[in-house]
């Protein structure tokens, strides 16, 4: 188990041996069976009367043979067909979403998972677009309130402001900063829960929600 | 006395914040909307007082959702709201029929915006 944590195996590649390897197995396996029947019973040393007798044998054998082109065929078009749908309904959209899921890491939030997959698939690549546009509000939240902070915050302009002013760009900022506070505590935390103005372990804890407050 | 508002924004963070912030103003939020298409469905199943709609959404955005809300109903109530500190969307905003815009990082402005329609 430990080895298989260390080196991941590649799903594309294991997907594309298994059915390869299946179909060509079907292959050789009926080929063979295909020709080994031609060639029962050997006719050229029998006598007359075994050779009538092996007419309805041959006869049985040549309906074997096309039993096996027929099922053969069918096999190796659905196994052809639950590949396909593999690699272009599964695989394709997997490796996709695990391109764009590397750039939004990468802080390019312009990034947006667009595919056409089944249900558990399409569920999961609009979880992860959900994150990417959470997390695009919150930094534009932060900076919004920062940007209305700085601007109270202007050395220039508090130095003719009367105190009154002053107080009011101190609740400004105050404000903007309890604003903040009340956004990040909209979040679960791992391993951490927020209380008025602490952060504490949050594995003492299994409500973390009440625990949360912003005072 | 508190309206029955419909909340339209792709954040679901954004959702929250806004329904904490009009529910404070005393307003009950009837329904949360994901998307333009979800909004114009809502919109036709609840009758909220007033939509709240943000601009910028992937898929269809707040624009088109508002044409489409008030292409069903003329007389609903929609209020933009945005990220941007520029006004780039208030002529769109005018001329789709929509009563307000103001940006959503504001709770105060946008409670007033409210009250005001």
């Amino acid at each position: 188990m430990n080895k298989f944590k260390k080196h991941p195996h590649s799903l594309k590649r294991w997907v594309n041996v298994f059915f390869i390897m299946v179909i060509l197995g079907l292959f050789f396996m009926s080929s063979y069976i295909y020709y080994y029947t031609i060639f029962y019973p050997d006719t050229s040393i029998q006598s007359k009367n075994e050779q009538s007798q092996n007419k309805d044998i041959r006869n049985i054998i040549s309906a074997i043979q096309q039993g096996i082109v027929v099922f053969t065929t069918l096999i190796l078009c659905m196994f052809g067909i639950i590949w396909y749908y593999f690699i272009y309904f599964i695989l394709a959209p997997l490796i996709h979403m695990k391109d764009v899921a590397e750039q939004i890491g990468h802080g390019q939030l312009n990034q947006t998972i667009d595919i056409k997959a089944p249900l558990e698939i399409q569920r999961l690549s609009e979880s992860i677009n959900d994150l990417s546009v959470n997390l695009q509000e919150i930094l534009l939240f932060v900076w919004n309130q920062t940007e209305v902070s700085l601007r109270c915050l202007n050395i220039d302009e508090i130095e003719n402001y009367n105190s009154e002013k002053i107080i009011n760009a101190i609740n400004t900022v105050k404000q903007n900063m309890i604003d903040l506070q009340k956004m990040i505590s909209t979040y679960v935390l791992y391993d951490v829960r927020l209380d008025h103005k602490k952060v504490l372990d949050g594995s003492e804890s299994n409500s973390i929600q009440e625990s949360i407050k912003v005072g | 006395m508190g309206k029955r508002i419909l909340i339209v924004d792709d954040s679901s963070i954004m959702r929250k914040m806004i329904k904490e912030t009009l529910i404070s103003g005393g307003h009950e939020v009837i329904g949360e909307a994901k998307n333009g298409a979800d909004a114009v469905s809502l919109y036709q199943d609840l009758k909220p007082d007033l939509v709240t709609m943000d601009i910028t959404m992937r898929g269809m955005d707040g624009l088109a959702a508002a044409k489409e809300i008030l292409d069903i109903d003329a007389n609903a109530k929609i209020i933009f709201f945005s990220n941007l500190d520029e006004e780039k969307y208030s002529q769109d905003v005018k001329k789709i029929g929509a009563k307000g815009y103001v940006n959503k990082h504001n709770p105060d402005q946008v409670l007033k915006l409210i009250d005001c329609i």
